[in-house]
C-alpha cells in the first residue's frame, strides 16, 4: 500500500469540517505547520474532563514534553516534528526530519526530550536510527544508528528512564529469530547513555515493543504486538527474555522466558503507546480501538478495562502530561483505519 | 411552561472510564447541573441504592454489560424493590440486541437507549437524556425511607 499524503488543503478541510467541541482559538494553516488546533473554553475553576489539543495531524506517533508543558508530536509519514503549546494552540513545525522514509509502519516514531535535546527514533532508507539535536538548531545528529529497518516490526518508542539513560524498543524488523539472538539489536529493549554510547540489551525476546513507561516505583511496562494470537504487557526486568519467537502470549517458564502480566488477542489490543498515571498503566491499542487501564498493584496488573472502546478509531500514542492529563492520539490516517472529520486528533483528558 | 427547572440527581452505572468522562462532559454542558454519581459495577449500584447515608436518585443510566452484577440483574432488582422502582431507569448501552431492548422493557426499563459509536453523537445523546428528564419530564419526588 502506497503511503498517504494529504494536500495541505484538504487538511484544511478536514479539520475545519469536524463537529467536535467549539474552537477557541483556531490556527491557519500555513505552509510550515497545516494543523488545525483548537482549545475548548476553560472555567477559571474547573478544569475541562476532555478537551481537544489538535486536530488534522497525520498520523502523530512520538509525543514528549517540553519543559513548561509545550508538546513536541512527530508525525511518521511526513516526517515532522511539531510543537503543540501546553493550553492548545497553533502547531509550530519545528523540523522536518532528514532522512526519514515513511512506509507502512516505518518512518518517523519515538521523540523525548532531555534537556535542550530532542530526540527522535526513525526509518530511514537503509536502517532504524535514533538522532538527536538542540532545540531550536536544525544539526541532526546520529545517535544509534545500523537497526534493522522493515515495512513493519520496527518498533520506534524512545523514553528516558528514572536513571537518566535512553531506553528504546527496537522491533524484531520481520526476522523473528533476531529477537533471540544476543548479537543483534532488534527484537530487543535497548538502554543507552544519552549521547548513545553503552548501548546494552535491557531485555531480549520482542516482537514489536512500541510503548514503555515507568511506575512511581521505578517499575519498566512494556506493551507488546503479538503475531497472530495475543498481545501482550510484560513487567521488564534487566537482562530477561521474554519469549518471542519461541513463545506468544503465556507459556511454560521453564525455557527460561518471562510470561507476560496481562494478554489480549489481538483483535482486542494490538497496542502501541503506553503511560503511568497515578496507580494505573493506561496502553493504546490500535486494532482493539480503545485505550486500556489497568490498575498496577506491585509487580502485577489488575483487570484492564477498555475505554472509549471505538470512539475515536485507532489509538496509537496515550502519554502523561505534566498537568496530569492523559494525552490520547489517534491513528486512523495510518492506511489501517478509516479517517474521520478532524482525523488525526490528539484529545486531552483529566483521569 | 410552569417552574424554573431544578438540578436533579442522576446515578450512573458504568465500567468504561472513558464512557464516564463523556457522560460527564455532557452534563456539564446542560445549564442546569445535575448532580452525577458513578459506580463501576452492578453490585456496587446496589449497594448505593439501598445504603441507608446514600441519596436517593431521580434518575438511573445503566449500562447493561458490567462486572460482578450484570445490568440486567441490576434492572430486575431495582424494578422489584418497593423502595426503588419509581425511580427512573435509562439503559444506556452498545447493545442492539432485540433480545437486550425486550427483555429491558420486560423488566420495566423506562427506557433504552443504544449508545452511538462517535463521540460526539455520544455526547449529544446523553444530553438529550439530560435535557429531557430535566426540563420535560415530572419525576416522582422522594419517597420518605422506612424507619
Amino acid at each position: 500500500m502506497t503511503r498517504r499524503i494529504l494536500p495541505l488543503a484538504a487538511l484544511a478541510l478536514v479539520a475545519c469540517g469536524s463537529s467536535d467541541a467549539p474552537p477557541v482559538a483556531r490556527a491557519t494553516p500555513t505552509a510550515s505547520a497545516s494543523p488545525s488546533v483548537e482549545a475548548t473554553a476553560t472555567p477559571a475553576q474547573r478544569p475541562p474532563k476532555r478537551r481537544t489539543i489538535a486536530r488534522g495531524l497525520d498520523v502523530p506517533w512520538g509525543i514528549a514534553f517540553l519543559r513548561g508543558g509545550d508538546a513536541l508530536v512527530a508525525e511518521r509519514d511526513s516526517g515532522r516534528v511539531l510543537r503543540i503549546p501546553a493550553r492548545g494552540g497553533k502547531p509550530r513545525l519545528v523540523l522536518r526530519v532528514p532522512g526519514v522514509v515513511a512506509e507502512q509502519e516505518a518512518g518517523l516514531l519515538g521523540l523525548a526530550v532531555r534537556g535542550r535535546w530532542v530526540y527522535a527514533y526513525l526509518s530511514t532508507a537503509t536502517d532504524n536510527r535514533i538522532v538527536r539535536w538542540r532545540l531550536g538548531t536544525r544539526r541532526v545528529r546520529p545517535v544509534l544508528t545500523g537497526l534493522k529497518r522493515a515495512r513493519f516490526h520496527n518498533g520506534g518508542r524512545i523514553h528516558f528512564g528514572p536513571d537518566g539513560k535512553l531506553y528504546a524498543g527496537v522491533g524484531d524488523g520481520t526476522t523473528p529469530s533476531l529477537a533471540q539472538d544476543p548479537e543483534s539489536l532488534n527484537g530487543k529493549i535497548l538502554r543507552m547513555n544519552p549521547d548513545g554510547g553503552g548501548v546494552r540489551v535491557w531485555s531480549l525476546g520482542h516482537r514489536n515493543v512500541q510503548g514503555f513507561a515507568w511506575d512511581r516505583r521505578g517499575r519498566m511496562w512494556a506493551s507488546e504486538f503479538g503475531q497472530n494470537a495475543f498481545d501482550e504487557v510484560n513487567l521488564i526486568r534487566r537482562g530477561r527474555n521474554y519469549g518471542w519467537p519461541e513463545v506468544e502470549g503465556r507459556g511454560s517458564e521453564a525455557g527460561g522466558f518471562t510470561n507476560p502480566k496481562v494478554v489480549w488477542t489481538t483483535a482486542e489490543a494490538s497496542p502501541s503507546g503506553v503511560a503511568v498515571i497515578g496507580s494505573n498503566l493506561y496502553v493504546a491499542a490500535l486494532r482493539g480501538e480503545a485505550v486500556w487501564r489497568i490498575p498496577i498493584r506491585g509487580t502485577s496488573l489488575g483487570k484492564p478495562r477498555r475505554m472509549f472502546h471505538g470512539r475515536y478509531g485507532r489509538i496509537r500514542t496515550v502519554a502523561a502530561a505534566p498537568d496530569g492529563t492523559l494525552w490520547i492520539a489517534t491513528s486512523n490516517r495510518d492506511g489501517r483505519g478509516s479517517p474521520r472529520s478532524g482525523d488525526d486528533r490528539i484529545v486531552a483528558i483529566r483521569p | 411552561m410552569n417552574d424554573e427547572p431544578q438540578p436533579i440527581s442522576v446515578l450512573l452505572v458504568e465500567d468504561d472510564p472513558g464512557d464516564v468522562v463523556l457522560i460527564e462532559e455532557a452534563f456539564e454542558h446542560n445549564k442546569v447541573r445535575n448532580t452525577l454519581k458513578v459506580v463501576g459495577d452492578g453490585v456496587e449500584a446496589m449497594d448505593y441504592l439501598r445504603a441507608p447515608g446514600s441519596d436517593r436518585p431521580d434518575l438511573v443510566l445503566l449500562d447493561l454489560n458490567l462486572p460482578r452484577k450484570d445490568g440486567r440483574e441490576v434492572l430486575a432488582e431495582i424494578k422489584s424493590d418497593p423502595e426503588l422502582r419509581s425511580i427512573p431507569v435509562v439503559v444506556l448501552t452498545t447493545s442492539k440486541a432485540e433480545e437486550d431492548i425486550l427483555r429491558s422493557y420486560d423488566l420495566h426499563a423506562n427506557a433504552y437507549v443504544t449508545k452511538p459509536v462517535d463521540f460526539n453523537r455520544f455526547i449529544e445523546v446523553v444530553r438529550q437524556i439530560d435535557e429531557f428528564f430535566v426540563t420535560v419530564v415530572k419525576l416522582p419526588g422522594h419517597r420518605p425511607r422506612p424507619a
